[in-house]
């Protein structure tokens, strides 16, 4: 065989098996990130279970009961509503619902002395704030693996490879809109 | 006496009671006479200068008479002593020479002795204000026990040796953790072959065993809220475990491994919280690998940074007023406390909101 048919065949090869890796590398970051958004909805749906717990123990305070029980209400169905499939976005209302709901029983445990004193209560909230914590954590590490995915299919030569092949959309990721109008400075993304 | 023969004397008798020094007050009723000391806290070695001007003068005339001259002086002496004039020069200069070399050496070890007694001094006051103190048992009994619970210490194939070994305390705001601070030094022999040319002018091969010796630090923390997990950085994988498991993180799975005794130990371990918490522990030690024994026997947080109980001078018994408000304050051992706030913090991640705060190794122990 000729060298240059050779080098041919060489080049067409290394080609192909660069498209390949391409390819493989845009599906194994959107599993990835598929991966971290479940593991955002496990913590939120933990949340939720926590919430059961967390109930009877705020139902006999009536001035509270019907607030703490609507924002209780409130994130359940906003946790109900977050999709299966990853996107930050979606994740929005959840998190002020959450946000809302631990103010409301900040006020209530300040409201009611006895409360205050409840160990329960305060195991209680020490869980939630945990599982808070771990829906935060799980959407750092859920954003970080978008930027990963995102960066694959929009850079070269992945973009090229996506535009022919995989045909992934760029996924949000989650951004927290109440806490960034807290601040006087936009970046000029 | 004069007054750097007292300085000497109450150094020597605050460096004894230093080393046998059982609390923070022992240390400060040390300090505390230094503070009462009415005369100067350094050395003046007046007579030991004055003797030094003498003898270098001598040494430098005696030379000076023998190359330059020779002088009368010399040749006069020569004649006394029967040498050559030469020979009297190094016999006045030698031992002049010899005494003004030794007496500054003698000036200069005196000048680094309050810095030393200070030093120490700082030492036990870190050691006291961290709670920490000698283990109960021999550094060789100590590692027989963590080698059965940890593979970490399944180092060096020649040669393992405890070199420091300390207990300590750390009261956390909800959990108060028992640990030990180890110290391992171990010895990797290994064969290496080379060639070299003997004296036919023969290429021939040898072999020789080369040493190379190390030092691992750790820190074995009483630790029941987790059992049969490993996470690793390094490239000690006797510490891996049967199931190695990748976390959500990619940033996590290119740093560290983790693996367990159970796919499902390994999920229950990679909460979102922890896997970020490991990343900026990561971040802050080199080389740092976990161990949380299957056998309960705790957790083996190590690392090859040596700076974990070093610690920053508060001045020295110069100042006497300043260094004794230091030692009753006691020194801050920094890293050592970041590092346990960080274990602190995975022990709230793992523990049981619904259980009372709690398990202390003296408290299982009793």
């Amino acid at each position: 065989m000729d060298l240059p048919v050779i080098i041919g065949i060489s080049v067409a090869v290394l080609g192909l098996l660069a498209v390949i890796s391409y390819y493989n590398a845009i599906i194994g970051g959107h599993n990835r990130a598929q991966r971290a958004w479940a593991d955002v909805l496990t913590y939120e749906r933990q949340k939720s279970k926590v919430l059961d717990g967390l109930q009877p123990h705020v139902s006999h305070y009536q001035d509270y009961e019907h607030n703490l029980m609507s924002e209780i209400t409130r994130l359940r169905s906003a946790i109900a509503e977050l999709p299966s499939a990853a996107n930050g976005t979606s994740l929005v209302a959840a998190e002020s619902a959450t946000r809302s709901l631990l103010n409301g029983l900040r006020v209530a445990v300040e409201a009611y002395p006895d409360l205050k004193a409840s160990e329960v209560l305060g195991n209680f909230m020490r869980e939630i704030t945990e599982q808070q914590e771990n829906v935060g954590a799980a959407i750092v590490i859920f954003n970080g693996e978008v930027e990963r995915f995102n960066n694959s299919i929009q850079m070269l030569p992945g973009s090229m490879v996506n535009d022919m092949l995989n045909r992934k959309a760029p996924i949000a990721p989650f951004t927290d809109a109440e806490a960034s109008g807290s601040f006087n400075y936009t970046p000029n993304l | 006496m004069n007054e750097d023969k007292r300085l000497a004397a109450m150094i020597d008798a605050a460096t004894e009671a230093t080393k046998s020094a059982k609390n923070t007050a022992d240390l400060l009723a040390i300090v505390g006479k230094f503070v009462d000391y009415k005369g100067k806290l350094r050395f003046e070695y007046k007579a030991d200068w004055q003797a030094i001007q003498v003898f270098t003068v001598l040494a430098i005339v005696a030379l000076a008479a023998n190359y330059l001259g020779p002088w009368a002086i010399l040749t006069w002496l020569a004649e006394a002593w029967g040498f050559t004039p030469s020979t009297c020069a190094w016999i006045i200069a030698g031992p002049s020479i010899l005494f003004v070399t030794g007496t500054l050496s003698y000036i200069a070890r005196g000048r680094h002795l309050l810095p030393e007694l200070s030093r120490a001094l700082a030492l036990r006051s870190s050691r006291f204000a961290n709670g920490l103190g000698e283990i109960g048992t021999s550094p060789e009994q100590l590692l027989v026990r963590l080698q059965q619970s940890f593979r970490d210490y399944a180092r060096g194939n020649h040669r393992r040796q405890i070199q420091l070994a300390l207990k300590g305390t750390f009261k956390g705001p909800l959990h108060t953790l028992t640990y030990h601070y180890v110290d391992l030094e171990y010895v990797d022999r290994h064969t290496q072959t080379y060639t070299e040319t003997n004296s036919k002018g023969e290429t021939v091969t040898r072999s020789r065993n080369v040493y190379d010796q190390y030092r691992r630090y750790s820190l074995v923390v009483d630790f029941p809220w987790v059992q049969g997990i490993a996470v690793r950085s390094d490239k000690q994988t006797k510490i891996d475990l049967d199931h190695t498991y990748e976390t959500t993180s990619s940033a996590f799975n290119s740093t560290l491994t983790l693996s367990g005794t159970s796919a499902m130990a390994c999920a229950r371990f990679a909460k979102p919280v922890t896997v970020l918490h490991l990343l900026s522990m990561t971040a802050r030690l080199r080389n740092p690998n976990l161990e949380f024994a299957a056998d309960g026997a705790g957790l083996c947080l190590s690392f090859d940074d040596n700076n974990l109980i070093d610690f920053e001078m508060p001045g020295d018994l110069s100042n006497p007023g300043a260094f004794y408000k230091a030692i009753e304050a006691g020194i801050d051992l920094p890293a050592l406390t970041t590092l346990l706030e960080a274990i602190h913090v995975l022990a709230e991640q793992h523990d049981d909101n619904f259980e009372s705060p709690t398990p202390t190794a003296i408290q299982r122990e009793n």
